[in-house]
């Protein structure tokens, strides 16, 4: 346990001192990513856009309401869901896909894990233009209250890295957890209030009561779209962003020496 | 100053069956009571057993042994890649290792980039890897495939590239797996001398070989393995006519 704690923590400091490393290699892959597009990010914020236009326009029609105000609502639910989707679909390969990396030369393995939360986080964070887009577009206007997403964005990063760090550490031992996770993040979208608002539920209101994606979505997506946030959403984000990281840490601190047999 | 201690370290591989790998197999493995309780699926290899060597600067040590003996995972244990399962390595001084060099190369991307990449990886800023790019391509003979993707590069030209990548940096402790494999004649020559150059200007190197031709001009203390423990360490000479008796014996 002592050694197991030595090399993880001396991983983790050595990962943050590397830190430049990680936004780089971050960096690198989304110009790989999109290299060959013109349009390229850009794109798919468009088919985000799109599939938020339509879903507000179906889920107007089903629970009523106005179309400019499910707009900005939907679209900021998807950006901030993908962003948690997409970081854990990710993780699941983080580690194995870095293998050339991590076997030839001494290298901190949280570095790798923080890289790809820092690349979904540049991949979200452009996905903002659509939204201010579409805030122009149904008016909303700036408003002091908004600088509540810097804490709402951090809850949120905070608890997508620590969920990340478990998720890359568990991949490489058991192989087959990605489908379970892609699967996971399929009805997770739906049984979260992303696309729906949560006063609309009728009865079964524990799913959203006791669902942590509910919270998480609620101190970020509250600030941006100028309304204000459910009673007690930041005192439960914070304390579901803590238990997230101490997962996270867990994780890494129980497989750390055993990862390099793993991928 | 750069140093290596090892003291009783003992590394078991763990090698995994299909069903060890799956989580749903986990899962249910309580049901199955009473049946096949000893099939774990998983398989421990003793890769290193009980090794205990100190190494300090101007050690020059060639690793002898033949294939599966532990000395690419002793190498990998000393840079700090594996952590032992028992026993304890003290590691001083910056450490580099010329192991798999060719892995880590991103395909989709040209040399130029890749050479930008590597060497960040290698612990260089932007800046000082760019100031690399020309000396590289210029002793890796590319020309102009530098600009091409890495997957349109034949055999010899990979490895000339990853080879004078991974060897653009100096360290306090150099980890070198036998790794002049390819590369056409010429190239080999300039090769072996931008090596001794490194190993020259390194604290302390250890060198796994059964070639024995690089060693041969570099090392003065040989440290011969066999199946994971070491069998003699000492003057190199005398490592290398242990190794020499046991394969004649062998055959």
């Amino acid at each position: 346990m002592k050694n197991a704690l030595n090399t993880s923590f001396r991983d983790l400091r050595e990962s943050i001192a590397r830190l430049p490393l990680a936004f780089f290699l971050a960096w690198q892959d989304i110009r790989l990513r999109y290299s060959r597009s013109l349009i390229g990010p850009f794109w798919v914020s468009i088919s985000i856009l799109v599939t938020a236009c339509a879903l507000s326009f179906v889920m107007t029609g089903l629970f009523g309401g106005e179309l400019r105000k499910a707009l900005p609502f939907v679209l900021t639910g998807i950006i901030i869901w993908s962003f948690l989707s997409q970081s854990l679909i990710e993780a699941c390969t983080t580690l194995i896909v870095a293998r050339g990396h991590l076997t030839g030369a001494p290298m901190p393995y949280g570095l790798m894990i923080m890289s790809t939360v820092i690349r979904n986080v540049i991949v979200s964070a452009h996905h903002l233009f659509a939204f201010i887009l579409v805030a122009i577009f149904v008016g909303i206007r700036p408003d002091w209250s908004m600088l509540l997403i810097i804490p709402g964005a951090l809850l949120v990063v905070t608890a997508v890295t620590g969920l990340v760090f478990a998720v890359a550490c568990l991949t490489p031992r058991f192989r087959d957890l990605m489908p379970l996770i892609t699967m996971v993040m399929g009805i997770g979208a739906l049984l979260s209030p992303v696309y729906w608002r949560p006063e609309s539920l009728v009865r079964n209101r524990g799913i959203v009561a006791l669902n942590p994606i509910t919270y998480l979505l609620d101190v970020l997506r509250a600030p941006l779209i100028n309304e204000h946030t459910m009673p007690h959403a930041w005192s439960a984000a914070v304390v579901i962003a803590l238990v997230c990281l101490l997962v996270g840490v867990g994780t890494f601190v129980l497989t750390r020496r055993r990862l390099p047999f793993w991928i | 100053m750069a140093s290596l201690n090892l003291r009783s370290v003992t590394l078991n591989f763990p090698v995994y069956g299909v069903a060890a790998r799956q989580f749903r197999s986990q899962i249910i493995k309580p049901l199955k009571l009473g049946r096949s309780s000893a099939d774990h699926n998983r398989l421990l290899v003793r890769a290193l057993n009980s090794v205990t060597m100190s190494a300090s600067a101007g050690d020059r040590i060639a690793l002898i042994g033949g294939n599966g003996a532990g000395k690419s995972t002793l190498l990998k244990l000393m840079a700090g890649i594996y952590e032992p399962t028992s026993g304890v390595i003290e590691r001083r001084g910056t450490i580099r290792t010329l192991l798999d060099m060719s892995s880590g190369m991103e395909e989709d991307t040209s040399g130029r980039d890749n050479i930008v990449i590597r060497a960040r990886y290698m612990g260089a800023s932007t800046k000082q890897a760019k100031a690399l790019v020309d000396e590289i391509v210029d002793f890796a003979e590319l020309g102009e495939f530098i600009d091409l993707p890495i997957r349109t590069y034949s055999a010899g030209m990979r490895i000339r590239l990853a080879f004078s990548i991974a060897t653009s940096f100096n360290a306090d402790v150099m980890l070198i797996d036998e790794v002049l494999g390819a590369g056409d004649a010429a190239f080999i020559d300039k090769a072996t001398a931008r090596m001794t150059n490194i190993i020259k200007n390194a604290g302390l190197v250890v060198l796994a070989t059964h070639a024995l031709s690089l060693s041969d001009a570099i090392a003065q203390r040989g440290i011969f393995m066999k199946d994971g423990r070491i069998a003699f360490d000492g003057p190199y000479q005398e490592a290398v006519a242990a190794y020499m008796a046991s394969t004649h014996a062998a055959a």
